[in-house]
């Protein structure tokens, strides 16, 4: 797990980076964590790649809210924990999709708590990177999971919904199910199978997939709930 | 009352027959979907023509009965019975059914007026044998449910009690049966032994199927009452909410004033040397930071609740960490959010404060957007293997979260407990 820590104190600095390594130590998870003493530094090496990325809100030069701004404009997946005196600041945090923050002085079972978060999360994230081969018009092509809202059985043809395209191709739904990442996708009826990331709104009788209505059950709904719950915990969104 | 009363009535064993008429009216209205008036007018004439056919050319009462058939209308009714009936649509159909054996009866009456004066005569004739002790009883017990029916009205109830039912359904089974069987053993002539025994079967089996619709009746009813009597508890409760809402809504504000006017007279105590001592005059402002705690989450109910229970934690030393976007939830009502995360924090309160260690007394509270639902995130630390525990006691919310559309979850991971809420933006 890449981590960067950008923080003023340097005796703040060295104690959160010292629960860190003891909490990859206690959970075998293998960390480089970078230290950073102001917001301009972290801004500027935003595009290395970093899983997590701590910051200070009282930050000299740049406080913590502007250099998540910046690191934003840059890199909208990574993680970003705020670590604050006080909470008010924080929350704003949720302008710039931060993940959650932590009140200083940070105590270990706290930073676990919000540890065991991230790290669900960098899972979850790492899963929705899987692709999918499918042979469309004698054509193989790949295509990232993620990028499928959802697919349906319409006659007698296997149909992928993409954000601007829909894919014909023969099979079934129960063959396509089992080489889905599990937690990504539902199946909602005998038809269909939808993406619970491209999920915006459960009503009473059917779910909105983008802009797709597709219909479910009393008994699938809760179902459905449950799942998207499963799937919130693991990715964040 | 009154229609535990009718049903009391309705239960006597000429009651009996008017539950086919039921039956077909139920069975008619899931395979079409017309007006009532036609479905109901509909069935009544179906079942009258049955009653016709039945009373006069069937031979069903006058004892040309097999005893399969009696099985096989046993079963049948039985099982029709065993389906939900909606109480409502099958007192309706029932009444008209009764209605409309007694217009079957009539008919037959009119197309052989002859039979009916002399099965007439023969009950006048027969029913002194009917024993006086039975129809006493019957009378007595009839005027006791009655007296019971009465008395619960007049205590404010709409329904006799479940007890008093049964007693009913018992008294009607026993002495009204009793009564009828002798009354009808002499009106359809049965004059031999094995065609009266099996009538007598016929009757105890509607005796005992108009028992158990009479109590599934009550059932229903007793269950409504129960839900009317909840959604008023209810109502209650979010009205005093929405009060309670009202009132933290001012005092936070003047607690916030307050805090302000200190602050600056704190500021004025440090310019002023001849005040008191530096240190008590952080001591002063640390007392008033602790007030100092207003939520600003975009969503005045939110900041209302988190403001309260931030303080109110604060004095427990548990710490609410929050990061919400209050916008989220604009969707949904003022008392709603209100009440929601007022149960939700309450509950993760309780599991905080049974924490000894001081780094374990802590809240984290985030609300981030999935599509155009809310995704609500809680965790706590908690007693290792006491979700069970603590599912029970977030069933209330998770019932309220139900309510308006979402699902509430609780679970547990070694020390830390996390409770998940999905909310729809409505």
């Amino acid at each position: 797990m890449k981590i960067a820590v950008a923080e003023d104190d340097r005796k703040c600095r060295a104690d959160l980076i010292g629960k860190l390594q003891q909490y990859g130590n206690q959970h075998n998870i293998p960390m480089t964590i970078d230290a950073y003493g102001n917001g301009v530094d972290i801004a500027e090496v935003a595009d290395k790649g970093y899983d997590l990325i701590l910051l200070d809100i009282l930050m000299p030069m740049l406080n913590g809210i502007d250099a998540a701004r910046a690191i934003r404009r840059i890199d909208t997946n990574v993680m970003i924990l705020f670590i604050t005196n006080t909470a008010q600041f924080a929350l704003q945090g949720y302008e710039v999709d931060a993940i959650d923050y932590v009140l200083k002085p940070i105590s270990m079972p706290v930073l676990e708590l919000k540890m065991e978060r991230i790290v669900r999360r960098i899972e979850g994230k790492k899963k929705e990177e899987a692709t999918l081969l499918i042979v469309a018009d004698r054509q193989m092509r790949k295509i990232q999971q993620k990028d499928i809202f959802f697919m349906e059985v319409k006659d007698h043809l296997l149909v992928y919904h993409l954000e601007n395209e829909k894919i014909h191709v023969t099979g079934t739904l129960s063959d396509i199910e089992r080489k889905l990442q599990k937690n990504m996708f539902f199946r909602c009826s005998r038809h269909s199978i939808i993406n619970l990331r491209h999920v915006k709104r459960v009503t009473a009788d059917a779910v909105v997939v983008g802009d797709d209505s597709i219909r479910i059950s009393v008994a699938r709904r809760k179902e459905l709930l449950s799942a998207m719950l499963d799937y919130c915990e693991e990715t964040g969104q | 009352m009154k229609q535990s009363i009718l049903l009391s009535y309705l239960t006597t064993p000429n009651f009996g027959t008017t539950l086919w008429g039921a039956a077909i009216v139920y069975i008619i209205p899931q395979k079409k979907k017309s007006h009532p008036f036609w479905r109901i007018t509909g069935a009544s004439l179906l079942f009258l023509l049955v009653g016709f056919w039945a009373r006069t050319y069937s031979g069903l009462y006058t004892g040309i009965l097999s005893k399969n058939t009696v099985m096989a209308v046993s079963v049948f009714t039985m099982a029709l019975f065993c389906c939900e009936i909606s109480w409502q649509n099958a007192l309706l159909t029932a009444t008209h059914a009764f209605v409309a054996q007694y217009m079957a009866t009539a008919v037959a009456g009119f197309l052989d007026p002859g039979s009916m004066i002399v099965a007439f005569e023969r009950v006048l004739t027969e029913m002194p044998r009917a024993n006086p002790v039975t129809v006493g009883a019957f009378v007595v017990c009839y005027a006791f449910c009655l007296g019971i029916g009465l008395k619960t009205k007049a205590e404010g109830n709409h329904i006799v009690p479940k007890m008093w039912s049964i007693i009913t359904v018992l008294c009607t089974y026993f002495f009204a049966g009793e009564l009828n069987t002798q009354a009808k053993s002499a009106y359809y002539l049965c004059t031999d032994k094995e065609q009266a025994l099996a009538f007598i079967r016929i009757i105890y089996c509607f005796e005992f199927f108009c028992s158990a619709f009479y109590l599934l009746i009550q059932a229903n009813l007793q269950h409504q009452l129960q839900m009317r009597i909840d959604i008023e508890t209810e109502h209650r409760l979010r009205q005093l909410q929405r009060e309670q809402y009202k009132i933290s809504r001012k005092n936070i504000d003047l607690i916030n004033k307050r805090c302000h006017e200190l602050k600056l007279y704190i500021a004025e105590m440090a310019n002023d040397k001849s005040e008191a001592a530096p240190p008590k005059q952080q001591e002063l402002l640390s007392a008033v930071q602790l007030y100092d705690k207003e939520f600003h989450t975009g969503n005045i109910a939110l900041d209302t609740i988190l403001t309260e229970k931030s303080i109110t934690f604060s004095e427990k030393k548990i710490a609410l960490t929050c990061m919400a976007d209050g916008t989220l939830v604009k969707g949904i009502e003022d008392s709603d959010i209100y009440t929601f995360f007022n149960d939700l924090l309450n509950a993760a309160a309780s599991v905080a404060d049974e924490q000894t260690e001081a780094a374990k007394r802590t809240i984290t509270l985030t609300i981030s957007g999935k599509g155009e639902m809310a995704y609500v995130q809680l965790a706590t630390f908690a007693a290792p293997d006491s979700e069970k525990a603590y599912r029970a006691q977030t069933e209330p919310i998770a019932q309220y979260a139900q309510r308006l559309g979402g699902m509430l979850r609780c679970s547990q991971e070694n020390e830390h407990l996390h409770i998940t809420a999905l909310l729809p933006i409505l």
